[in-house]
């Protein structure tokens, strides 16, 4: 899952600076992008389905605040995992050029409102900083998760069983 | 693609003799023909492209002017003449109005008018009539037929005016006029769709 969040990542930031003289290169891009961002929406939820049946893994010893914060920044994870594919749906949705949905150009994906210049206006930034706020938290867990492992502490093998 | 519903026109009667003949349309005998002009301000003009099959973008001319003689008891004898200003081109995308006026496509630079004249063809009722002739975009006169039709004939409650909406829509294959690029990415038949309510009574 955070190799496809990476992906979508790169993705966006190619589409975006792809000239329009690439035209199809643009078009393939952005739907692929949305397609990605689609699937994500049910693998974030089989990934609570199977942090519920499972529930937390043992805690490492820790200092009390860095497991309060290690617990915060995953919940930040979560609710961003999630709320970044919703807010790119929406956003596409209110995009003035009214350009349908095609999941991975097979399955055409019903947006649930028509084009709205002043929502577009406001969710775009959102799914922008949103996504810029995902892949930096993203990059701060790995990074001290790769921390704690050299220091000897299982977190990286645990995270590796239980992903 | 909705079309959103433009103003309501007034016919000028008045107008037929002198616009017409310089439009290229004879005045008709018929006394219930009358003249309708209208323009970017009241109607809309749109082109629907189609991208891999699946995916449909639309852009607008936002100035161009309409000459339409109707009786819309008999639509069969309808004519139409149509001017675009190329460079008017709209598009929701940024940076799509400039490709679209590049050389590549319209060449609004080198052609700035396209222009569409157009009889109704025998046998057109009023829910469907077509309106064939030339069309002649970038130095190129290809036959177009518009599949148009008045709808919702009924009289507006605030003015007491009797009022239609028109619309047409029509295909054209851009590679015909000289488009030929991103023909990966983009269909070559590309969807005409105009759009007017005109006060008829």
């Amino acid at each position: 899952m955070a190799a496809l969040v990476f992906l979508n990542f790169l993705l966006a930031l190619v589409m975006v600076a792809l000239p329009l003289s690439a035209l199809l290169a643009k078009i393939l891009t952005y739907q692929l992008h949305k397609s990605i961002g689609l699937l994500l929406i049910p693998l974030w939820a089989w990934r609570l389905w199977l942090l519920a049946r499972r529930g937390r893994p043992a805690s490492v010893t820790l200092p009390g605040w860095q497991q309060g914060a290690a617990r915060l920044g995953q919940g930040l994870l979560y609710a961003l995992l999630i709320a970044v594919p919703l807010l790119g749906f929406l956003s596409a949705a209110a995009a003035p050029i009214a350009v349908e949905t095609v999941f991975f150009l097979i399955l055409p994906i019903p947006h649930p409102f028509p084009p709205d210049q002043a929502l577009y206006d406001l969710l775009r930034p959102l799914h922008q900083g949103a996504a810029w706020g995902l892949v930096g938290l993203a990059l701060g867990h790995g990074a001290l998760t790769i921390h704690h492992h050299r220091r000897g502490l299982p977190i990286l093998r645990r995270m590796w069983r239980s992903g | 693609m909705t079309l959103t519903p433009p103003p309501k026109l007034i016919p000028r009667r008045a107008l037929a003799g002198a616009v017409l003949p310089l439009l290229g349309l004879a005045p008709r005998p018929a006394e219930a023909a009358r003249v309708f002009r209208f323009d970017h301000t009241q109607g809309r003009l749109e082109f629907i492209a189609r991208h891999l099959m699946v995916l449909t973008s639309t852009g607008q001319f936002s100035r161009f002017a309409c000459e339409l003689v109707l009786d819309p008891d008999r639509p069969e004898t309808a004519r139409v003449a149509v001017q675009v200003e190329t460079a008017s081109i709209a598009h929701a995308y940024p940076g799509a109005a400039d490709l679209l006026r590049s050389p590549a496509y319209f060449d609004a630079e080198r052609w700035p008018m396209a222009r569409f004249s157009g009889r109704a063809k025998p046998g057109g009722r009023i829910e469907a009539f077509e309106l064939a002739g030339p069309l002649e975009m970038r130095g190129v006169t290809q036959p177009v037929t518009m599949q148009a039709k008045l709808s919702g004939r009924r009289r507006d409650p605030a003015t007491g005016a009797e009022i239609v909406a028109c619309t047409a829509r029509g295909e054209i294959s851009r590679s015909a006029f000289g488009m030929t690029a991103d023909t990966l990415a983009t269909a070559d038949r590309v969807q005409l769709a105009v759009s007017v309510s005109l006060v008829i009574g």
